[in-house]
């Protein structure tokens, strides 16, 4: 075996402060390490607040799914109140958080991933002149059409909300804000003003045909089926990664989960197998297993934090940051969160397998998950939420008249589980409330779940372990590595972001 | 107990979480525009008035000390009164999540934490035209946020502000610099003339 040399790359276009450390033999990588370098500690800051203050707060943990947090955050206190929300509250809810999902899809998907295509490690790529074109930060034609169309679906959480940023519309019961007619109409257009951007561009086909591709090799066909479809995001995607060899990186345990999202209000035309838009489940071995948040566990002794052994529930959980340096093997400020005791990667391509879609549970089934099926599954998810959210718009706007809210009453002591999907994956929030105070809170986010340190066992977090094998053909610009983590879409949350002066914004080791 | 029910001709409820017992929503604040910018001052010119609003955007995260410069002088300006078409909106950590808020606006004010721009504790005006369009150095993601909202606009919005503005606070931020913060941005939408403007270079 040649030389074994460590790297540590810090990771720029992560939302919030990531680093990995990989071990490089023989020019692949035999070991990986992720770790979060900050601390927030938002759950030990919601201590001793009051009931609803979480409400408030904890949107603020981040600046991209901020309405996702506020609806795990109502979510939790939902539980713990027993509220009944009425069907015209759950559509208001379920179309922000659909709006939040699409535009941050199609904004990973372009700005943070395929950026990378437009990098110098992929000169010789015989496409790589038409990446250039398409995906040059604020210059390429790709990059600058997301921009004017995600910027518009926006505004839908913005009249839903009744402002943006910082919506706190959704309460325990409901919500407390409703755009009039115009505003609903107005949010239709934008959803199919954006629907129709989204088949030209993005799919270079209408949804209801992508839906038709159901395997490996119908994804093939459809690929060399007409320029159009060719020449899309998906289409030019696909053949540059597959041609930059892409294919088969990042594979991971391949234990899958989703905790569900977006219910389906009573009386609803859109269906589903489930009581939710997208299912829960969990995924080992090829094998799903219904979803019990009971089997949500932490650990922390890969973790900057103390207090206990093993693996506790978020109902029983400790956030007390202990800053020991590397000593004890600790080196991150993100917990282990494990199902069942084992790492699980949770987005859309969990989405889709709790869902048995045929196209993704196909190309898993022949070699398991990749980077380039992760990314793919981002890119197209959209197309699956985008029947619903117009649906459910339409509901709304044929109502007489639309029922909002039901007092649940005073919340002052109890617990409950806000669970729903991030466009990340898996977001949880777990409230324990005594004498109107909060007692207790635990926030699992989805990049806790992906970027996670070894647990108790030892066992490596997702990306950790999908970074085994990847290939680094220059050290100084280990682009594979950052193919791999992408496909999960990190986000170690925001916080600290200031203007700087000088030349360094950001620690773009990754060269961009 | 009845539930909260309306009728989409009439808005019931506005912005806020705060309710009562009987499912009643307190409308305290006036009506949002498309994003729901409060309107603080007497005017709307956003929604029909003759001139296109100015906005201060106050971004920074109230939560993280080095980072909440921002947060601080919206606190300040949105309990005073300001001029009419004034919107001052806590902008969080939105990011190009605020394009919208450039749109149709006739000047914009940022107001944002720096590092690194000039001495500790200091404010200073900025104005942007310089970083406008500008895409060396910047990319999308965490680091990355204002440089590439600037950089964004050109190609993003059909027409751009007349003028767009950054008030700086460098850390540490005390009492005082949030003062002059709040007085520089008063002066701004008053229309007082200040002289002492540097360009934004990244």
């Amino acid at each position: 075996m040649g030389e074994r040399r460590i790297l540590d790359i810090p990771l720029n276009r992560a939302e919030g402060d990531l680093e990995i450390r990989v071990e490089v033999a023989d020019g692949v990588v035999v070991d990986a390490w992720s770790a979060g370098t900050m601390y927030r500690g938002i759950e030990n800051l919601l201590i001793d607040r009051g009931a609803l203050d979480g409400l408030v707060i904890t949107p603020r943990v981040c600046g991209i799914c901020s309405t996702t947090h506020l609806t795990a955050a109502v979510r939790a206190l939902d539980d713990a109140s027993g509220a009944k929300i009425p069907g015209d509250a759950v559509r208001l809810r379920n179309v922000a958080l659909m709006a939040e999902h699409i535009q941050s899809d199609i904004r990973q998907a372009v700005l943070m991933y395929m950026v990378d295509f437009a990098v110098s490690a992929y000169r010789a790529h015989p496409m790589f002149d038409e990446a250039v074109a398409r995906y040059t930060p604020l210059r390429g034609s790709s990059c600058i059409e997301t921009l004017q169309q995600t910027k518009k679906l926006l505004d839908i959480i913005g009249l839903i909300g009744g402002q943006w940023p910082h919506s706190s519309y959704m309460v325990p019961g409901g919500v407390v804000h409703a755009p009039d007619r115009i505003g609903l109409m107005r949010c239709r257009q934008i959803v199919r003003d954006f629907r129709s951007w989204y088949e030209q561009k993005v799919l270079g086909c209408s949804v209801e045909r992508w839906r038709e591709v159901g395997t490996a090799a119908g994804l093939d066909a459809w690929l060399e089926e007409n320029p159009s479809q060719r020449d899309s995001e998906v289409g030019f995607f696909l053949r540059f990664a597959r041609q930059a060899g892409l294919t088969g990186l990042g594979r991971g345990h391949g234990n899958f989960l989703s905790f569900g999202a977006l219910d389906l209000p009573a009386d609803t035309r859109v269906k589903a197998p489930s009581a939710t838009l997208i299912a829960a489940g969990f995924i080992q071995n090829g094998a799903l297993a219904p979803f019990d948040q009971g089997e949500v566990t932490e650990h922390i002794a890969s973790s900057w934090f103390e207090g206990y052994e093993g693996g506790l529930h978020p109902f029983e959980g400790l956030t007390r940051p202990y800053a020991s340096g590397p000593d004890g093997g600790r080196y991150s400020w993100a917990k282990a969160p494990r199902y069942r005791g084992l790492p699980a990667e949770t987005g859309p391509l969990a989405e889709f397998l709790m869902a048995g879609n045929p196209l993704f549970s196909d190309l898993v089934g022949r070699g398991g998950p990749d980077a380039v099926i992760r990314e793919l599954a981002r890119l197209v998810r959209p197309a699956s939420l985008m029947d619903a959210l117009d649906t459910w718009l339409e509901e709304l706007l044929q109502a007489e008249t639309v029922e909002l809210y039901n007092p649940p009453g005073e919340i002052t002591d109890g617990r409950g589980a806000g669970l729903t999907q991030a466009a990340r994956g898996a977001l949880g929030h777990w409230i324990t409330l005594s004498g109107g105070r909060i007692e207790r809170y635990q926030i699992i986010t989805p990049t806790a779940w992906n970027a996670s340190p070894r647990d108790s066992a030892g066992i490596r977090g997702p990306w950790e372990e999908a970074l085994l094998g990847t290939p680094i053909a220059d050290p100084d610009n280990p682009v594979a590595v950052g193919h791999v983590i992408r496909s999960f879409d990190p986000c170690l949350v925001c916080s600290v972001h200031a203007v700087r002066g000088g030349q360094s914004l950001g620690r773009a080791t990754l060269q961009v | 107990m009845a539930g909260l029910r309306c009728r989409f001709e009439s808005r019931l409820v506005d912005r806020g979480w705060a309710t009562n017992d009987s499912g009643a929503v307190p409308l305290r604040d006036p009506p949002p525009d498309a994003l729901g910018a409060r309107v603080v001052g007497a005017g709307n010119a956003f929604a029909g008035g003759p001139s296109a609003p100015t906005r201060i955007l106050c971004l920074g995260n109230s939560l993280i000390p080095e980072d909440r410069a921002g947060w601080l002088v919206y606190d300040r300006l949105a309990r005073g009164v300001l001029p009419s078409g004034v919107q001052v909106i806590d902008a969080g950590l939105a990011g190009l999540g605020l394009l919208g808020h450039f749109e149709e606006a006739g000047r914009v004010i940022l107001v944002d934490a720096t590092s690194g721009l000039s001495d500790p504790g200091q404010v200073t005006l900025y104005d942007c035209t310089v970083a406008l369009g500008r895409a060396e150095g910047v990319h999308y993601g965490h680091d990355g946020g204002l440089p590439y909202l600037l950089g964004a606009l050109p190609a993003v919005l059909e027409r751009l502000p007349a003028e767009i503005l950054l008030v700086g606070l460098e850390p540490p931020v005390g009492e005082a610099a949030v003062e002059k913060a709040v007085s520089l941005c008063l002066a701004l939408v008053k229309g007082e003339k200040i002289h002492a403007c540097q360009p934004l270079c990244w």
